[in-house]
């Protein structure tokens, strides 16, 4: 039973990473940009909906707040930041990247403060059920939901729709969807506002969690989302999501045994430099 | 009618394609030969719009199409068969018929996706497989439909016959010539001269940038070595 609940409580804290690691391997793989700054993405989407909750919105359409601000910011950053980059090389995005997650923590912590925000009224905080002998709260089940429902509705997107397949078509050659007529600059627009809108309710999601939102409560999470894409194969989908749960899973055993060795944030680094070792194309990459 | 004048391109300082001129003339095969780095997938992907233009004119039907972008060009009427085929290979052979009817209304799309399965009826068949699971003729004739669905009035095909069984070959090339039937040009680059000159009206010659032959079909199609021969020439002339 015990080792359920580290089960479940690991896929759980898989599927937020998922949810972020989504958007920085979509982005990756169409851009060849590693989006460091969808950090501050998810953080803004922590204080969008914190900030609407805190104003009176029930917590549901504080979320819908935050996904809506977090689909508008993602499309500017790219216009902003990296469509002036596209032709430099890769590392120049990089820094700009860098740059814009410090830029953007330290916004947040001169408009907000430095302590963070609470939700004054936090229901699903509070609200848990016994399931199986597990006891998980709401938020731990809006979490497990919300991936499941954003993971089917980005399959089913790419999968199923005219956009979703000039998407995929775009990925694998750009010049060549092009010469067909899909636009590129409008599949990067609408990759980097999926990918945001998954970056920001994962944002509030983590807010409600830990019922705390704070300027840099996204750094590790961009460091972990890295390692993440880097296992799942860069670009790679379903590698990535396998590998978001993969180490949820492994950070909640690790930080169970190896408490007295390991931080818990020093697990996903222990895992990643344990794989590149021997395997140096991640998990399920292609090698060579 | 596809009108090359006085084409030159290339890549920043790089001169690809020295002063060319040639047209492919409507319902019409043209060939286009030469040797390895002649400038063959230059001309046609100059025509197509990746490649820059520096000199010169390209006109489809009349319309010059300089300022034009690849998917102008695909609206405007140009069907590209790239080198290499470059078909998405992580996507199904139907996912990639729906790219290449992208300029197309879903109405017209799904019209013009069946008259490609008509003509390659193989790739019925693989409808929902993955295209890079294909064979390599599967692949060209995936490539070719891919082209067709936007419905062009003429097609680019740059190196048809590369890795492909002559069987496979002739089939791609009978399809070719029905379209012909249907009034499609068509720019074929090859290096099998063979089957080249069996199916096209006119051939023109690339080498070194340069264009140096340019004449009907029939005057050289029982001599497949008429192009060693012109090289042969040019070189002594260059000599001389
Ligand atoms: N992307 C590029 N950048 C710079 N130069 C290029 C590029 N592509 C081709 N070239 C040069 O342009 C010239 C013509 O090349 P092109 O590919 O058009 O020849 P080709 O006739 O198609 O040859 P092949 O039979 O090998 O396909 C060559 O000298 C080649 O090196
Ligand atoms: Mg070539």
């Amino acid at each position: 039973m015990f080792h359920l609940e580290l089960l479940t409580v690991g896929l759980i804290q898989g599927a937020m990473y998922a949810m972020m690691a989504l958007g920085l391997t979509l982005i990756y793989g169409l851009l060849r940009i590693l989006h460091i700054a969808h950090a501050a993405l998810f953080t803004l989407g922590a204080y969008a909906g914190v900030l609407a909750a805190n104003a009176g919105l029930g917590l549901l359409p504080a979320a819908i707040v935050a996904v809506a601000i977090g689909g508008i910011a993602g499309p500017l950053v790219y216009v902003a930041i990296y469509r002036p980059l596209l032709d430099k090389p890769p590392y120049v995005a990089l820094i700009a990247s860098i740059g814009l997650l410090i830029a953007l923590e330290d916004g947040f912590r001169l408009v907000f403060g430095p302590y963070g925000l609470s939700f004054d009224n936090n229901p699903w905080f509070i609200t848990g059920w016994m399931i199986g002998g597990i006891y998980l709260n709401a938020v731990q089940a809006a979490i497990a939901v919300t991936a499941i429902l954003s993971i089917a509705a980005f399959t089913w997107f790419a999968r199923r729709t005219r956009a979703g397949v000039a998407w995929r078509a775009t990925v694998t050659d750009p010049a060549m969807a092009r010469t067909f007529g899909v636009e590129p600059d409008r599949v990067r627009i609408m990759s980097f506002a999926i990918a945001s809108m998954l970056a920001a309710v994962a944002g509030v999601l983590i807010g409600l969690l830990n019922n705390l939102v704070e300027p840099t409560m996204g750094s590790i999470i961009a460091y972990k989302g890295l390692a993440i894409i880097v296992l799942g194969g860069l670009g790679n989908v379903p590698g990535t999501l396998v590998a978001a749960l993969l180490l949820g899973v492994a950070e909640s055993f690790g930080q169970t045994y190896l408490d007295q060795v390991l931080d818990r944030d020093a697990i996903a680094f222990l895992v990643l430099i344990v794989v590149l070792m021997v395997r140096p194309q991640g998990l399920f990459g292609k090698a060579g | 009618m596809l009108d090359v004048t006085n084409m030159s391109c290339g890549y920043g300082a790089v001169l690809a394609v020295d002063d060319v001129t040639f047209q492919v003339p409507d319902g019409q095969m043209v060939a286009l030969l030469g040797p390895n780095g002649a400038g063959k997938t230059s001309t046609v992907m100059a025509i197509a719009g990746h490649v820059e233009m520096f000199s010169g004119s390209i006109a489809l039907g009349g319309r010059d199409l300089a300022g034009t972008g690849p998917a102008g060009r695909t609206r405007a009427g140009i069907g590209l068969v790239p080198e290499g085929r470059r078909i998405f290979g992580d996507l199904t052979v139907a996912e990639n018929l729906l790219v290449g009817s992208y300029t197309r209304s879903r109405a017209e799309a799904r019209d013009a996706e069946a008259d490609a399965l008509a003509l390659f009826p193989r790739l019925r068949e693989r409808y929902d497989q993955r295209a890079g699971s294909l064979s390599g003729g599967e692949q060209q004739m995936l490539a070719m439909a891919r082209a067709l669905v936007s419905r062009p009035s003429t097609l680019l095909v740059d190196e048809l016959s590369l890795g492909l069984m002559p069987a496979v070959v002739h089939q791609c090339f009978e399809a070719l010539a029905a379209l012909k039937e249907r009034g499609v040009s068509c720019l074929v680059v090859e290096q099998n001269t063979e089957v080249a000159l069996r199916y096209a009206d006119w051939v023109c010659v690339l080498a070194a940038s340069k264009l140096i032959h340019s004449g009907p079909a029939a005057e050289v199609r029982g001599n497949p070595g008429f192009v060693e021969t012109l090289l042969g020439l040019s070189v002594d002339r260059a000599g001389a």
